[in-house]
């Protein structure tokens, strides 16, 4: 396969984690610019766990999501006690915060005579376990869209399930929803907890990957994108944000000749799809008329 | 069954409750009459848990709501009609019944499916609409939702806000008439209301709120209905 390919598509599957992070909250009709914030922890935090701690790479991924998720639940247990705007401000201020915390952020250890770890705003290198393991970049795409599918099995049963309703019900109209017996800020906050650990799957694949992350990468643009994925792509079903990540970094910034009009075409997009069809390519009412049209044809 | 007592509930500096006290009796129905801007849907959304007031209190059968979350007041067995929030748009009819019935799901779906049945059964045009999104119903027929949602959740007091507002002069005598079912069932019911003329057919004992406070208490037929008309649309201050 061709190594541009394979890089494409492995940037693909990982900013697919974080576009699915912001499409969870937007189902409960909350506006993060903030998931880059828990991509950039886990990102830290599983590299840590594997080049300075010298963990194996799950266990370090599962560290790195985990301490994305229990930040994500810190941030939402204040926050998502207000309404509307508020939220959505807090996590772009939150976001900034980690990204500022990083660039002063210095935790190095000595192995085999280098120093290794998070050197501030130089960032962290050698985050090498792909590397010293043998782990060729065909086979790490593989792990990454593995861990994307059940990651797409957890959303579908997510929808079907009585939690997926509970979170619709909030995001259509949180105050009904509430006099129907449902504690939407607990809800809530279990639903950014969930969308911090996803954002932070991405993350610590991102810092394997690369084998070098630093703070600046981490900035509001990656947030802001995340949330248009689902925007572009349709809110009716989880596929609706990974049409988003395909038409934005498969399309838009990989084929050269139209990647220096990314951000034109990509806001005009944005734009567009905003006033033809407010909730994205798949919306509701699309994903019902395929779900319909496929009853029929099987019966 | 409940007994509102001494009820401000404000608007930032606005009072717009200004010391309700009112009882609704079990197995009846209670009716709300009064002018618009009298506060009856706030006296609704404060018994449900969605506003503080700022003072009073609101027994349910011995438990004081107030200072209870909505979910938790749901748990005592109290279900809200919203007023002109009425379904969840983007989910069908039958996702939408089953949400009223979220906090028995966990544990008594049989029962659950059972009680849907019987929904479909008491309002036929929500079975034909099983399927079909809430949000593209008729006004009427999301009322009906509403109703048949409220009661999924079995409460022992259904709390209506305006069910008739915006509906066709049928649709209006339909309500009434599910209104009557309900009682004859069992269900306590308290009922706001501009449509004066029919809550007074239904209603066992009614109050007139005016500018926040009660002006009247009684049953119908102790004020004659041309003056509880007159008061329920203009308030006292017409009169003079």
């Amino acid at each position: 396969m061709d190594d541009h390919l394979v890089g494409v598509l492995s940037n693909i599957g990982m900013i697919s984690f974080i576009a699915l992070s912001a499409y969870l909250l937007l189902i409960v009709g909350e506006i993060s610019f903030g998931q880059q914030a828990f991509f950039a922890i886990s990102a830290y935090a599983s590299g840590i766990a594997t080049a300075m701690w010298g963990w194996d790479f799950w266990p370090g991924l599962a560290w790195g999501a985990a301490v994305a998720a229990a930040a994500a639940v810190l941030v939402g247990i204040p926050t998502l006690r207000i309404r509307g705007l508020y939220f959505s401000i807090a996590t772009l201020a939150f976001a900034e915060m980690v990204r500022l915390v990083f660039e002063v952020f210095k935790y190095q250890v000595e192995i085999d005579g280098e120093m290794v770890g998070p050197d501030g705003s130089d960032g962290f290198r050698d985050i090498r376990y792909i590397f010293e393991n043998d782990i060729t970049a065909v086979e790490y795409m593989l792990m990454i869209y593995g861990l994307l599918a059940a990651v797409l099995c957890a959303f579908f049963l997510l929808e079907r399930s009585r939690l997926g309703s509970i979170f619709r019900m909030i995001g259509q109209d949180p105050v009904l929803a509430q006099m129907q017996g449902i504690d939407v800020t607990a809800y809530k906050i279990l639903a950014l907890g969930m969308a911090g650990l996803v954002a932070g799957i991405g993350g610590g694949l991102y810092a394997h990957l690369t084998t070098f992350v630093e703070p600046k990468i981490f900035n509001v643009m990656l947030g802001v994108h995340s949330l248009a994925y689902g925007l572009i792509g349709g809110l009716g079903t989880a596929f609706g944000p990974l049409i988003g990540v395909a038409i934005d970094i498969g399309f838009l910034e990989s084929i050269r000749a139209i990647s220096g009009y990314r951000m034109i075409a990509f806001g005009g997009l944005v734009a567009v799809l905003l006033i033809f069809r407010p909730r994205g390519l798949l919306d509701e009412a699309a994903v019902n008329w395929i779900r319909l049209r496929l009853r029929r044809r099987h019966a | 069954m409940l007994e509102v007592r001494g009820i401000v509930t404000s608007y930032g500096k606005i009072e717009a409750l200004r010391g309700v006290d009112l009882s609704v009796e079990e197995g009846r129905i209670t009716c709300l009459l009064g002018p618009n801007g009298a506060g009856k849907t706030t006296l609704m959304m404060t018994i449900a848990g969605i506003l503080n007031p700022s003072r009073g209190s609101i027994g349910f059968d011995g438990v004081e709501l107030v200072g209870l979350t909505p979910s938790r007041v749901v748990r005592q067995g109290i279900a809200l009609v919203p007023e002109n929030r009425l379904v969840f748009p983007d989910m069908n009819v039958r996702e939408n019944l089953l949400a009223g019935a979220f906090l028995r799901l966990a544990g008594e779906r049989a029962e659950v499916d059972r009680d849907l049945d019987r929904m479909f059964d008491r309002f036929p045009r929500l079975r034909e609409r099983a399927e079909q999104n809430a949000g593209t119903l008729s006004g009427g027929e999301q009322q009906m939702l509403a109703v048949a949602r409220a009661l999924m959740a079995r409460p022992r007091l259904l709390l209506m806000d305006e069910p008739s507002l915006g509906l066709a002069p049928l649709m209006v005598e339909e309500i009434f008439r599910i209104i009557r079912d309900l009682h004859r069932d069992g269900t306590s019911i308290f009922l706001v209301e501009q449509n004066a003329h029919m809550a007074l057919q239904v209603a066992h004992r009614f109050f007139l709120l005016e500018q926040g406070r009660v002006t009247f208490d009684g049953t119908p037929g102790e004020l004659a209905e041309d003056e509880v008309i007159q008061r329920a649309y203009l308030g006292s201050r017409a009169n003079g």
